[in-house]
Order: structure tokens, then sequence, then C-alpha cells
């Protein structure tokens, strides 16, 4: 039954090493996605890392990361197959002008073959030589047609090309799903699925980022840009400052040689964390008192 | 389990995590939420429900903390109440524990905004599947606040069909031709069909009186946004007759005087459009009426909407009623029903959602 011979341990290390700071939920979870062998459907703010989980699993891995892009009107021509029409055509007209005279069956056997087919994400995950991390993103910006069609591939790992029969996976993908609620999935699909909620981290854990992703800052001001940027989320913000706009912002104020924080740099550089201008005028105000709350 | 939703296959996936994991207490419980829990709202529920079957000590850490934190005081009391039920439990236990009980939205403090919203979303969704009739002040403001946002997500769907309608479709041999003509003969570049419905033009019967008044305010706000969408959009508002109206902030505004306490007259009205002008016919036209018709024992006048019928594309009675009430009483469905294309049954939000669902068909 266990897809892979992995221990928690292993995966609480693995993440280390791909320099994904997390907590043990996250570590819980993702060890029993690879498991289990399930898909692990990742909820959670804009920002706060599931992307990054999907990468940073398929470097742990040392595998392949296989990316499906979801937007509104996604087909499954975009996310299957396709049939390279201009390459069959081709081969026909080359076929007449060498004058090869081949029956039509296995003329039909020969442009029906793998060799035309455009592989998408979803097939390519499936057809991968080696076990591929498939990452779904943002799935909540697909129609609800697609994710009908995808509790379909996610279900079975086998793809039916009518010219071509049934492909099933020579290894099972691992599976990542993401959303940022957009709108609210359907039950079927989240049955299918382990379930994890990321949400930012808190001001120790951000700053154990900063240590990995920008060791040249000091440890003083890495605590304090954490803190802030902490108290930040918690003003009511039209969208909060993103983990990678916190790094964004710590080496700026690297690159300005900036030390320590106070009222006038932040306001200076707010507009690095904040990208609506609402919520930058909003916080303005209160730069003071948010300062003043991170140095406790 | 505490009125959360397991199905039997996530009690199967908790079983199997619970197995991949071991006893270890967070990581049992990291793991069991994994497989369990599908809503971030519902975390709290799970924790809750996690500590009452493996009560020990830590469920007092917790209880303290949680009090310290200000966290809602049922945790605690119902921590209590599960002591007296003694220690730890088989892990087994839980998916045979799986009911679909009534899962009321809590407002938990500690629950993240995020998390607050996906409440949220299951109170709008069972505000939508309550009868019209039913709803009392309260929640037919509440259904107004929501009506704007569930209108947008209704105009995006439909703009999105209509779109998806206009998608190629089959081969359009005459123009690949004419186009391979360029590349010696070779039909490089396939031109595909496209299909393009004809934009309707919709004229809308609301019955405003209050028998119906939540139907019609919510019919017309989801309608209004759409207006572009449609070739054309009429709305005549009517209790005993017809009145001209148009949607303003989504909010229907007559253009004159009516009485929304006199009985509603399907038969004068009808008469009324069939005379008049107030909306233009044509081969073109989807007529919509949403009422109850409900005629307070007057002539019904079918034979008018019969004539109706011949001069539009199709009528669809949207009837704002309980399919188990249709025809019983002074209603006059029977008569007016063999004139209609579609029935369809409009006696709550969620239905009357999937009826105008129909127009991007």
């Amino acid at each position: 039954m266990p897809g892979v011979k992995i221990t928690e341990e292993e995966v609480h290390r693995g993440l280390r090493g791909a320099r994904y700071v997390t907590t043990s939920r996250v570590e819980t979870a993702v060890f029993l996605a690879l498991v289990l062998e399930k898909p692990l459907l990742v909820e959670g703010p804009a920002g706060a890392g599931k992307t990054e989980l999907a990468k940073v699993l398929a470097e742990m891995l040392g595998t392949e990361l296989i990316r499906l892009q979801c937007y509104e009107g996604l087909d499954e021509a975009r996310a299957l197959y396709e049939w390279n029409y201009q390459k069959q055509l081709l081969r026909l007209q080359a076929d007449k002008s060498l004058g090869a005279d081949a029956s039509w069956a296995s003329l039909s056997k020969d442009i029906f073959s793998p060799e035309y087919l455009l592989e998408r994400p979803l097939l390519r995950a499936i057809t991968a030589p080696r076990r591929a991390v498939l990452l779904i993103d943002e799935v909540d910006k697909s129609d609800e047609e697609f994710e009908a069609f995808l509790l379909e591939v996610l279900s079975d790992f086998q793809i039916s090309v009518p010219e071509l029969g049934t492909i099933s996976a020579r290894h099972r993908p691992v599976v990542v799903l993401t959303s940022n609620c957009t709108r609210e999935l359907s039950e079927a699909l989240k049955r299918r699925c382990l379930h994890l909620y990321i949400d930012f981290p808190g001001a120790e854990k951000e700053a154990e980022i900063l240590a990995l992703k920008v060791p040249e800052a000091d440890e003083a001001l890495r605590g304090q840009v954490a803190r802030f940027v902490h108290g930040l989320r918690r003003l009511d913000l039209k969208k909060a400052p993103s983990i990678a706009e916190t790094l964004d912002w710590c080496r700026a104020l690297l690159a300005l040689g900036v030390r320590g924080l106070d009222v006038a740099v932040v306001r200076q550089t707010l507009n690095l964390l904040l990208k609506h201008e609402e919520d930058v005028r909003k916080a303005e105000s209160k730069v003071a008192s948010v300062l003043a709350g991170s140095r406790r | 389990m505490a009125g959360l939703p397991v199905s039997l296959a996530e009690g199967i996936d908790a079983l199997r995590a619970a197995g991949a994991v071991g006893v270890e207490r967070e990581r049992l419980r990291d793991g069991l939420a994994a497989a369990i829990v599908k809503d971030e709202a519902d975390r709290p529920t799970f924790d809750e429900a996690f500590d009452r079957f493996f009560a020990t000590g830590a469920v007092e850490r917790r209880k303290r903390r949680a009090a310290r934190s200000g966290d809602a005081a049922g945790i605690g009391r119902r921590g209590e109440a599960a002591r007296g039920e003694g220690p730890t439990r088989d892990a087994t236990d839980e998916p045979r524990r799986a009911s679909p009980a009534s899962r009321e939205p809590r407002r938990n403090p500690a629950v993240p905004e995020h998390a607050r919203s996906a409440a949220l979303r299951r109170r709008q969704r069972a505000l939508l599947a309550k009868p019209f009739r039913s709803l009392d002040p309260l929640e037919a403001e509440e259904l107004d606040a929501f009506a704007e946002i569930l209108a947008r997500r209704f105009r995006g769907r439909l703009r999105r069909r209509l779109r998806a309608a206009r998608r190629p479709g089959r081969l359009d041999f005459r123009r690949t031709l004419r186009r391979s003509v360029a590349r010696g003969g070779v039909p490089l570049d396939l031109e595909l069909r496209r299909r393009r419905p004809g934009r309707i033009d919709v004229v809308a019967l609301c019955d405003v009186s209050g028998s119906v008044r939540h139907a019609t305010s919510l019919f017309v706000a989801l309608l209004g946004p759409c207006r572009d969408l449609l070739r054309s959009l009429r709305i005549v508002a009517f209790v005993d007759h017809a009145i001209e109206a148009t949607i303003e902030g989504g909010k229907l505004v007559p253009h004159g005087p009516l009485d929304l306490h006199a009985f509603s007259d399907f038969g004068q009205v009808l008469e009324e459009i069939e005379r008049g002008d107030l909306a233009p016919f044509g081969r073109n036209t989807l007529l919509l009426v949403l009422g109850d018709a409900r005629n307070n024992r007057r002539a019904p006048r079918a034979d008018v909407l019969g004539r109706l019928r011949a001069r539009v594309r199709a009528v669809w009675w949207l009837l704002a009623e309980e399919r188990a009430r249709w025809e019983t009483g002074d209603s006059a469905i029977a008569a007016y029903r063999p004139h209609c294309d579609a029935l369809l049954e409009c006696a709550n939000g969620a239905g009357l959602l999937a009826a105008l669902e129909r127009l991007g068909r």
C-alpha cells in the first residue's frame, strides 16, 4: 500500500534541507500525502507559501515539478493533450512527395502515435519516467466543469486517448493542489484530498525564514522586520504582505544601508510591502504604533 | 463526530493516516485533521472532539490556555463533560461516529478571518436553501446583502457560459480551404466554425406583491447586472396591473404608481400586456414570468398567455412556490401550464439561481 518509504523525520529534514521553514502540521500533512499517495489540497491566504511548498517538495524528492496553472476557461486540450495537427499534416505531405505508398492502416497507426501527441501537464505527469510532483495551482480559478474532469484524473491516474488507448501512470505523481478560496471547491474534490491550511507564519518563524533567505541581514534587523510585518498583517488590509514581499523588503532595507527600523524609513519603503494605495495610506498613519508594538 | 461531515472514504483515510503517523499525540492530531477536516472553519470543532476522545492531562492545559486567550468558553465546558466519559478511546471509533448532524456556523474569535468566511459561505448556502416564504425579516435582509455578491458571481458564470458557447465548434471547410491556398493547398491552419448564439431579448414580468417580494428582489438583483449580456432587458412590474420598470442599483423601480397591497390579478395583467406596448415581442424574445400564479380566484385568462406564447421564442414561468403547493388553493398554474415552455420551481434562492442559469444554455 504505501507509496514511498519515507519517515516523518526524513520529511522534516528534507523540507529543512530545501530551505523551507514550516510547522509540524505541514510536515505531517506532507508526510501523509507521500505515504498514502493522496493529493494534497493546500489552502490559505495568497503569499503564505502554498506554491512554494510544491516546489520545495519536488526539490526534496529530487524530481521534476510539473505545473498546471488554472484559469477561467482552462479546458482539457490545454490540461491534457492535443494532437499536433500541423506535424501530422507535414508527415502526410512528406509521404506523398517521397512517393511512399503506405497502407491506410499503417499510416493511421503512424500519425496517431505518441510522437504526434502534444503532452500537456496532466498527461506529462502521468507518463513521466519517474515520480513527478504535479502542482495544480489555483484550482479555484478553474471552471466547475474542469474540476469535475480533474476528479476523474485524480482518482485513477489514467487517461484514455481514443486513438491510443488508455494510458495509466507508470508512477503515481505526487499531487499538490492550491486554492485561494475565491470560490468553494466541490465536496467531491475535497473528499479525495488531504487538506492542509497554511497561514502566515508567526513572527519567530518569519525571522527564521529571513535568516535562511537573507543571511546578510543581521539578527536584530531580521527580528524587527519580522515583527513589524507580523503587526502589519493584523491591520485590516485589503492584501496582507506576503512572505516574498517581506523578503524583498528586507533586501531593500539592506541595499539602503538601514541598520534598524524607524518611522521615517518604514514610511519611505512601505510601498514594497503594500501594493494598494488604500492600504498604504491606512498603514502610514499606524506605522508608529505598529513599530512600537514590534519593539517589545 | 461533533457534527463534522465525514464520509466513509475520509474515515478510511483517517485510519490509514493514524497507521502512518503513529500514536504521538500532536502528530496524530495533525494527521487525522489532514484526512478529516476539509474546511479550516471546522478545525476548532475537530480539536475539541479530538481532545474529548483522547482526553489526557493535556486537555486541562489546553483548556487553561484557551480560557486565557479568551477562547470560546464552550470548549472548556464541553471538555469537562468529556472527562466523565473516561480516558483514551480507540481511533477506530471515529469514522463510525460520522453523522451529518446539523451544522450551525460558529463565531469563534480564534478562527482566522479567512476561515470565518468559510463559515459565512455555509451560512449563505443555508440561506439560499431556505424557502422564501419562511424567511424572517432579518434573514431577508441578510439575503439582500448577499445578493450583490451572488449577482456578481452569477454574472461571471453567465458570461462565461455565453462565451463558451461561442468557442470554436466544427470545422469550417470553406474558410479552411481558402486559407490553405496560401500554403500550396496544405490546410495547415484549421478554421473552426464559430457558433454565435443570437443574444436574446428578455421581457420579465415580476409580481411585486407581498407574497413573492423576496423572490422578486433577488431575481432583480441577479438579473440587473446581466443587462449587457442580453440584447435587451425589459422589466414589467405588476400586482393587479402592469407598470414598466427598470432596475437601478439592484432594486426595482416602477415608472408609475403601483398598489403593493392589492390582490394579484394575472389575467388583467396579461391582457394589459397583450394590448399595450409595454414590451416588444418577437421571435428572439424570452418571456419570463415571476410569480406564484395565485390569482385570487379571478379569471386566469390563460388564452391570452397562449396568444403571447405564439409571438415569442419561449415562455418560462418561474414559480415562487414549492412544488407541493402547486395547483392548490387559488393557484391558476394548471391553466397557464400548457402555454409555458418551462415551469421552474423557484421556492428558494437556490431554485431561482438554477432557473436563471438556464439563460446560459
